[in-house]
Parts: C-alpha cells; sequence; structure tokens
C-alpha cells in the first residue's frame, strides 16, 4: 500500500483528536503519539486506508481517551469563578462600549442633523450596527470564547477551562446551554443555588449538570 | 428482535467481561504496545474476542490505576524515520500477583456455567 496515501488521512485523523482534547502539549503528547502508531499499524494489518473505519471515529476515539485519563486538572470552586465571572463581564462590557461609544461620538451627532437622506440611512445603519455588535459581544462574549477555545479571557487568566464531564473540549451547544444565564445576574445566582442543591459534583451550577460540562484548571 | 441478532448482542455483552482479565492474560506473557495486544487477544481467543482500538486504551489507563499495569513511554523510529513515543505496558508486581488470584476464580466461574450448560 502507498504510504504517502496512508498518511495523510492519519495527519487529519490524530489532527482532530488533538483539538478535542483542550490540554498542554505535555501532557497529550506521548499518549497521541502512541495512538498514532497504533492506528498506523492497524491499517497497515487491515489494509484499510481510512483511520475512522479501522479505530472509530475521532469523536468517540477522545472521549474514551480522555474519561480513563488523568489529565492533571482539578474542578473549580465558586470561589473562583465569581471573580472570573466579574473579570469577564467587565471585559465584555469594555468590549462592548469599544464598540458602541465612538460610533456614538463619531457618527452620533452626524445623524441627528443630517439632512441627505442616503447619508443618514448609512450613518443610521453603522450606529445600528455598532449597537447591535456590541450587545452581541456582550451577551455572547463567554459563548464565542468557550466554544473557540474552551476559555475565556478571565478564565485564562486564572488558568481554567471549561471541558465536558468526558475531558475533551466543549461543543457549541453546551457552551450555549451553560452560558445562558449568565445574560441575566440573577439567573446566574439560582443557577449556583440550583446546581448545589440537586448536585452531582460540587462544582457544577444547574445548567453546567445540563449541559454536561465541569469548569476544571490545569494543574501540570 | 431475531434471535441470531439477539445473540450476537447478548455475546458482544459477556465478551466485555472477559476483556480485562484477557489483557492481563496477554501481558503476563510479556510487556506489549496496544494494538499488538488487541491482535494477541484476537489470536489468543481464535478471533473470538476482538476489543476495538479505541476501547483498548480506557481499559489500560483503568488497569494502570488499579496498579496492575504499568506503562512506559519508548522513544521508537518509524519507517519514514520519524522519532515517535510509543506507550509500552506491562504487568506490575501487584497484576502478578492478582492474575494468581484471578485465573482459578474465572475457571471455577466458568466450571459452574458450563456444568449448568451441560444439565
Amino acid at each position: 500500500m502507498n504510504k504517502t496515501k496512508l498518511l495523510d488521512p492519519i495527519d487529519d485523523y490524530m489532527q482532530k483528536i488533538n483539538k478535542l482534547l483542550p490540554y498542554p502539549k505535555s501532557a497529550k503528547n506521548s499518549i497521541l503519539e502512541s495512538l498514532e502508531q497504533d492506528i498506523v499499524e492497524a491499517m497497515k494489518d487491515t489494509n484499510n486506508p481510512d483511520p475512522v473505519e479501522v479505530f472509530g471515529d475521532p469523536y468517540t476515539v477522545a472521549k474514551k481517551l480522555s474519561s480513563s485519563k488523568d489529565w492533571g486538572t482539578s474542578p473549580v470552586g465558586f470561589g473562583i469563578r465569581t471573580i472570573v465571572y466579574f473579570i469577564d463581564f467587565f471585559l465584555s462590557l469594555m468590549f462592548c462600549l469599544i464598540l458602541i461609544l465612538p460610533a456614538f461620538f463619531l457618527i452620533g451627532p452626524h445623524v441627528v442633523y443630517e439632512t441627505n437622506l442616503i447619508i443618514f440611512v448609512v450613518e443610521f445603519f453603522l450606529l445600528i450596527l455598532a449597537v447591535t455588535s456590541g450587545i452581541f459581544i456582550f451577551f455572547c462574549y463567554p459563548i464565542l470564547l468557550e466554544g473557540l477555545f474552551s476559555t475565556t479571557l478571565g478564565k485564562k487568566l486564572f488558568g481554567l477551562i471549561v471541558v465536558d464531564v468526558s475531558g475533551i473540549r466543549i461543543t457549541w451547544k453546551q457552551a450555549i446551554i451553560r452560558n445562558l444565564p449568565k445574560t441575566q445576574a440573577e439567573f446566574l445566582f439560582f443557577d449556583v443555588i440550583i446546581g448545589k442543591y440537586i448536585q452531582k459534583l460540587k462544582t457544577q451550577r444547574a445548567l453546567d449538570q445540563v449541559a454536561e460540562t465541569l469548569v476544571v484548571r490545569i494543574i501540570s | 428482535m431475531n434471535p441470531q441478532e439477539l445473540l450476537q448482542k447478548w455475546q458482544t455483552e459477556f465478551k466485555k467481561g472477559f476483556s480485562k482479565p484477557l489483557i492481563l492474560l496477554s501481558l503476563s506473557e510479556g510487556k506489549n504496545h496496544p494494538y499488538p495486544l488487541i491482535k494477541k487477544i484476537k489470536g489468543l481467543t481464535d478471533d473470538m474476542i476482538s476489543i476495538a482500538g479505541s476501547n483498548i486504551y480506557p481499559m489500560l489507563i483503568n488497569l494502570e490505576k488499579e496498579g496492575l499495569v504499568i506503562s512506559q513511554s519508548v522513544e521508537i523510529t518509524t519507517k519514514e524515520g520519524k522519532t515517535r513515543k510509543r506507550n509500552i505496558y506491562e504487568l506490575t508486581e501487584a497484576g502478578i500477583e492478582f492474575l494468581d488470584h484471578l485465573k482459578p476464580s474465572i475457571k471455577k466461574f466458568t466450571n459452574v456455567i458450563q456444568e449448568l450448560i451441560s444439565t
């Protein structure tokens, strides 16, 4: 069998598994390199060029690998997460204002006194765009960052990441579910209280339990 | 459900229970990498028990957590000339001792089942 044809799907396959494991290279490289060698051997043995058929889909492999492995993480309590929440709150507010304020000061006065209809429509549209983008960033900041990078800037400061209960990277759906109560501080308060009441794990909010997510600190 | 389909489902279920003991038995013959271990188990059981590639890792990690096996990361050079790390597993002293207790236990269990089936 042609080896170069074999290597490309493996690289792609390994990249997918690697992406699903949001841990430092030092923690995952050894197991991933070992896994890669086993996959190469299995593909040669079965004469099958598709690693998915030989070893299973990357999501399942990553999940099985992750759920049993100790990644050197520890769950994070609500104390630190409250501090992180306020840091992220002010950061998202700042990003929101960075988008909205210049638009207000630069375009706002023009719109009020603009007599040309076309310019008025363009300026009004830009103003609305800035405001909606600002509001979008304010509310979607944790969803976007957690969906993309499994962490937010506040969490990053404290070395925290959000993971699926199996330890793999969270999906967009999970990021949306767990961040829903952050739109209103009082929802978040009840989310924590209910979470503590029905707790499966001490550090999960109620919607963390629904989304099957965990906030952990990477120790090593 | 079709009896054949049901039989296949039941077979999968009871075979699962033998996976970990078979890993220990295979490792008692010498240290090995995960995939060659799968092949060995398949050979030892006349293709009756085939552990999926993605399943051997959690099993080995769990056995390691239980202190029955130990892994070592060794550097190997691939045919393409790249240096890669590969995990090799072997039984610990506790694993060897546990296997000595496990073997008669499985034997007793299978004998009872065999007697039940033949009556």
